[in-house]
This record gives structure tokens, C-alpha cells and sequence, in this order.
């Protein structure tokens, strides 16, 4: 298993305002909350504490939904082997930003700042997930230099997956290394952290251009649809 | 002043006007009109701020801070003896066992405090006891539970069969991000809350009744 703590995750507030500023428009209307939002951005970028832990595991073949690892162990159901049918490996990351954004949220809003802690909550999943998208594009960098293809990427929970191959990803990763643990109900802690995982292969796999928010069972609800990983 | 008033502190809250939200509370004050009439004029603000959200007009973040300036007039007007008479009936909120994601629950909880309800919040990582136990201490008619998670469906439906197998003649709401009507049927719950103002509906329908 690898882990890394070298990630440029970059909170761009202009980036951020384009894609949700006119959710702010009233709020930033109110006095001193310009300051505010300057405020919680550079707060963001001091907590963010981004880490991925990761490994790669051999496919000894893919059963209907279920693939099988060397060793015999299963994981996926849901679209796991549509996406990453043929795949020869598989790649399974845990990525987080640590505690600390979701600390200080909590914070301002027992404070009474309820605003201040949602913007800073709201910049700390955007945040993951574009460490996720980091991840996943480091993942692309080292398959192509092989030579190889890979899948886009799913997590369990986001789309028909289910959430308790979580259980199975833990087994497989020892993601207490980075920090981040699975509670006996399969939720990680930090709670801003994402698990992933791709195939890798010598075939293209999956449908092309098809991302993670294709197969999402949230997407029409998701206001981060089809945005990780955009500021 | 209290006919100038009649609308306008209401109005103001619903614009999250909150610098005329405060100037009417104080000329109100200093005017003689009683703090309970202007605490209802700022719950009348609130309901307009629900109505808003629901229309799409506004979003999360308006009804976070609309949450931020009732608060505060309300704490303001409950110092000078303010009170909008009895609440028009208690709830039971948390985000169940399992499930520690707050921020939607906490603004069901805000907007129903606004419309005058009297709400018991749980917090996060709720056990099916503890709702049947706030149910029984409260006498709640109404039970809502939040789970931004999959993993919160089973959590849910273990509440819905506490709450039956304890024999209390509550209503269920539930609410969250992958919450569905197919969920609502899995769990046994009386009802899904798509939103905050949904949540909020739901209240004044079963408890009205």
C-alpha cells in the first residue's frame, strides 16, 4: 500500500463563485459577509490536510456483478463490472482532507455563524472530491505510462454500489495510516473522505466518457453533480 | 405604529433584510407594540422565506441565514417577554443511528422553530431508543428523521418499528440527500420531506388535524 500527503488541492474563490456564487448572491448582500467569505477560504486552505492511501490488486476474474481478486476476495455489485469489465487490476484508493474543516464548521455554527459553517463545510467536500479527482488523474498518469487503460471511477454508496463494500476496501487498505477509520454503520471518519476505485487494463473499459456522476443515484439532487474536482 | 408595522418587520425578514429587521424590532419596542406581536410578524417572515425556497427563488444558504437573523430578534424579543402563545405542537427531530451529517437536520430544526414549533433536536447518531424515549418524555405527535447516507435506511426503519412496537400514535417524516418515495415505503415512514418547507408542511397538516 502507498500513501501520499502531497496534493495540491487549490480552493480558487473565483472558480467557486461561478458554479455557486448565485446560491450566495443574498448572503454576500449582508454587511461584512464579503470579509466573511474571504475569511473562510483562507481558513479552508490552512485545514485542508489532504491524503490518499492506495494500492492495486490483481482481478482473478469478474463473476456477474462481483469481481474477484487474487486471493478470492469479492467486491463490487451495483455498475462495478460494467465500468471496469475486462480490467485486468484494480486500483482502490481512500482519500480524505482530514478533521479539521469539519471541526471548525461545527465550531462557527455553535457559534452562531450557521452561514460561515456551511460555506466552510460545503469547501470542504468540494475539497475532497477534487483530491479525489487528483487521485484519479495520478491514477491515469501511471496506466498510461504502462501502456495501459483505465476505467472512470465509483464509490461504493454513490451509485448502485453498495455502501458495505466499504467494509471490503477497509479490509484490503489500512486507511488508519492517513487517518481515516470506518465506523461499525460503514461511515468514514473524517467524514470528508471518499474511497475509490478503478479498473486497469490493456483493453479500453466501460462506456466512454462516462464519469462517477453518470452511474450516481444522487445526480438529480447532487449539487456538486458533475462539478468535483472544478475549483 | 403598530398598523405602520403590520407587514412590514414580516416583509423585512422575508427580504433577510436583517439591518430592518432589527430597526423595526427596536421602533417596535419603543413604541409600545408587545414582543409577541413582533415575534409573530417574524415567524409570518419565516413562512415567506419557506414559500420562497420552495418556488426556488431561494436557496440553502438563504434559509441558513434567515435561520442567523430570527434567532437573533427572537432571543432579542424573548428578553423583553416576547412569546407567540403555545407552539402549535411538538416534534422530535435527529439524524439517526449511524449518520452524523447535521447541517440538513439543523435547518429542518431552524424552520420549524420559525413556524412555532416546539422541537426536541436529538442531534446526530441517534439510537431507535432514544426517539422512542424523547417521544414518551415530550408526547411529540411528530417524528423526523434525517440520514444524508444509504447506511441511514436500515437505522430508519428500525426507529419507524421502535416507535410502532412502543405503541405511540406518532408520524413519521424522513428526509436527505438519497432518501426516495421508495425509501419512505422501505422504512415504513408516514411521509418523505424533500426539503426544510416540505418538513415544515408535513407538521402543520398532522398537526393541525
Amino acid at each position: 500500500m502507498q500513501t501520499s500527503r502531497d496534493w495540491r488541492v487549490s480552493l480558487d474563490k473565483a472558480g467557486f463563485m461561478q458554479d455557486y456564487g448565485h446560491t450566495y448572491a443574498r448572503v454576500l448582500r449582508r454587511p461584512g459577509m464579503a470579509e466573511v467569505f474571504d475569511a473562510t477560504f483562507r481558513e479552508a486552505a490552512e485545514l485542508i490536510e489532504p491524503a490518499v492511501a492506495w494500492d492495486t490488486f490483481p482481478v482473478q476474474e469478474m463473476r456477474h456483478e462481483k469481481v474477484i481478486l487474487a486471493g478470492g476476495t469479492r467486491i463490487g455489485n451495483g455498475p462495478v463490472t460494467t465500468v471496469m469489465g475486462g480490467a485486468e487490476q484494480l486500483a482502490i484508493g481512500v482519500c480524505t482532507i482530514g478533521p479539521k474543516i469539519t471541526e471548525r464548521s461545527h465550531e462557527h455554527r455553535d457559534r452562531g455563524q450557521a452561514v460561515r459553517g456551511m460555506l466552510l463545510d460545503q469547501l470542504g467536500s468540494l475539497a475532497v472530491g477534487q483530491l479525489s479527482q487528483l487521485f484519479y488523474r495520478q491514477l491515469e498518469m501511471d496506466a498510461a505510462s504502462q501502456r495501459l487503460h483505465i476505467s472512470t471511477y465509483l464509490s461504493p454508496g454513490e451509485s448502485e454500489w453498495s455502501v458495505k463494500d466499504q467494509a471490503v476496501i477497509f479490509d484490503l487498505l489500512d486507511a488508519t495510516q492517513i487517518g481515516v477509520s470506518l465506523t461499525e454503520s460503514l461511515l468514514m471518519k473524517p467524514i470528508k473522505s471518499l474511497s475509490l476505485m478503478a479498473g486497469i487494463g490493456r483493453h479500453p473499459m466501460g462506456v466512454p466518457g462516462a464519469t462517477h456522476c453518470d452511474y450516481c443515484t444522487m445526480a438529480d439532487r447532487c449539487p456538486f453533480h458533475g462539478k468535483h474536482g472544478t475549483i | 405604529m403598530a398598523s405602520e408595522l403590520t407587514g412590514a418587520l414580516a416583509q423585512a425578514m422575508a427580504d433577510l433584510d436583517e439591518m430592518k429587521v432589527q430597526d423595526l424590532v427596536k421602533a417596535g419596542l419603543a413604541a409600545g407594540v408587545s414582543p409577541s406581536r413582533l415575534l409573530d410578524e417574524c415567524r409570518e417572515g419565516m413562512t415567506l422565506i419557506g414559500e420562497r425556497f420552495e418556488t426556488g427563488e431561494y436557496y440553502l444558504s438563504d434559509l441558513i441565514m434567515a435561520g442567523e437573523i430570527f434567532k437573533v430578534a427572537a432571543a432579542d424579543l424573548a428578553a423583553q417577554g416576547g412569546s407567540s402563545g403555545p407552539a402549535k405542537g411538538k416534534v422530535v427531530m435527529g439524524t439517526v443511528k449511524g449518520d452524523i451529517h447535521d447541517i440538513g437536520k439543523d435547518i429542518v430544526v431552524t424552520m420549524l422553530r420559525g413556524a412555532n414549533y416546539e422541537v426536541t433536536d436529538l442531534g446526530v447518531d441517534v439510537e431507535p431508543a432514544k426517539f422512542v424515549a424523547a417521544v414518551k418524555e415530550t408526547g411529540a405527535a411528530v417524528v423526523g428523521m434525517s440520514g444524508l447516507l444509504t447506511i441511514s435506511f436500515d437505522p430508519m426503519k428500525e426507529t419507524v418499528d421502535a416507535l410502532k412496537a412502543a405503541g405511540l400514535p406518532v408520524k413519521v417524516m424522513i428526509g436527505g440527500g438519497p432518501v426516495s418515495e421508495q425509501v419512505r415505503e422501505y422504512v415504513g415512514a408516514d411521509a418523505l420531506g424533500v426539503d426544510a418547507q416540505s418538513a415544515v408542511a408535513l407538521a402543520g397538516q398532522w398537526l393541525a388535524a
